[in-house]
């Protein structure tokens, strides 16, 4: 069975933000609910400073403190799945936030209302699909929470394909915020495969994941740059 | 002499009479008890997440919530927007740990360390 994972690399990453306009397109999140953010920060003293982007997105740990949570209040609205992909299903969710207020990462959105992409300029991307033909996960609804599925929508079509070898190279099924980093700072694949990429990457570049001390695992691993907290 | 004597205590008088009058000013602000909005993203008025926290375990504003923000290097998704009017500032997560990591009480949110391996 095969984990997916991604790398970050933030020796790499340069802040363009070519990844979080992708996901914003492929998923159309709206503003009050991103999926995908760029933060960033100086490091050092005068003269030697230097800025450090990191972008975050859902970790998909493997003990999701989320789902912990949604579990508690009875709503059951998170499952992870085979691949290790941590999604909520927008009929189950009650909006109540607590995934949101217990994820150590702040990666839970809550929705309040549903907007346009881009205001004022008509239905772009996957706004311009009819609500019955999108996916589960893009069938956006008011007052429940949303967040980064790693682009599940492409694995299943990966899986129906019989492709899921392809998974971190074709287009078609790697998430869109992977494919479109213009110095490769980003990657995904099968962590549980010792000879895949993403895999080999990882270990090469000691890659970390973040807030360890949570406990709960995730699926994204850093490559730090010095002065970032892990 | 005696006129300034009477003057000065004519103006202790009025400003005496001047405190009386606004302290008595039934149009004056009272304090509230009930819930104060506090932002559109508060869960305050409406779960019972601060229910348990700030009623229950009678937990203060300043013990989850970083008034002045969080360092710029801290993992967190939205960590730079900006706090509405009268937000009581982000949660720093590490405070969660301390009730919520090993079993007890509350229930655990985050796994604990596995156990250490027997010899």
């Amino acid at each position: 069975m095969a984990k997916f994972v991604r790398l970050i690399d933030l020796k790499k990453c340069m802040g363009c933000r070519s990844c979080v306009a992708a996901c914003a397109v492929e998923n159309h999140f709206t503003p009050d609910a991103p999926w995908n953010v760029m933060n960033e920060y100086e490091v050092g003293t005068y003269p030697t400073v230097k800025k450090i982007f990191n972008t975050i997105g859902c970790m998909h740990c493997e003990k999701p403190a989320c789902k912990a949570a949604c579990d508690h209040v009875g709503a059951k609205a998170i499952s992870k799945n085979q691949f290790g992909v941590v999604l909520i299903d927008y009929d189950k969710c009650i909006g109540c936030g607590y995934c949101a207020a217990t994820c150590p990462y702040g990666v839970p959105q809550y929705n309040a209302e549903l907007r346009p992409l881009s205001p004022g300029k008509g239905a772009i991307g996957a706004e311009t699909l009819p609500m019955a033909d999108r996916h589960p996960t893009h069938r956006k609804k008011a007052k429940v929470v949303e967040k980064c599925t790693f682009c599940t929508h492409k694995l299943e079509k990966a899986v129906a394909d019989g492709k899921t070898d392809r998974i971190g190279k074709d287009q078609e099924y790697t998430p869109s915020c992977d494919l479109v980093c213009p110095v490769q700072a980003r990657m995904f694949g099968d962590a549980d495969d010792p000879n895949s990429d993403v895999s080999k990457r990882i270990k090469e570049t000691n890659a970390v994941q973040m807030l360890k001390k949570f406990g709960t695992v995730p699926q994204v691993f850093y490559v730090l740059e010095e002065g970032a907290n892990s | 002499m005696k006129n300034r004597i009477a003057m000065a205590l004519g103006c202790v008088a009025l400003i005496v009479g001047m405190q009386a009058a606004l302290a008595a000013d039934p149009a004056a602000p009272k304090p509230t008890s009930k819930p104060v909005a506090t932002g559109k993203k508060s869960m305050a008025e409406k779960g019972s997440y601060h229910v348990i926290h700030a009623k229950k375990a009678k937990l203060d504003c300043g013990d989850c919530h970083e008034k002045d923000g969080l360092a710029d290097n801290t993992i967190m998704l939205r960590l730079h927007d900006k706090l509405a009017k009268g937000d009581p500032g982000p949660v720093d997560h590490n405070g969660c740990l301390v009730c919520h990591k090993e079993l007890g009480a509350s229930p655990v949110r985050y796994a604990t360390a596995p156990a250490p391996a027997k010899k």
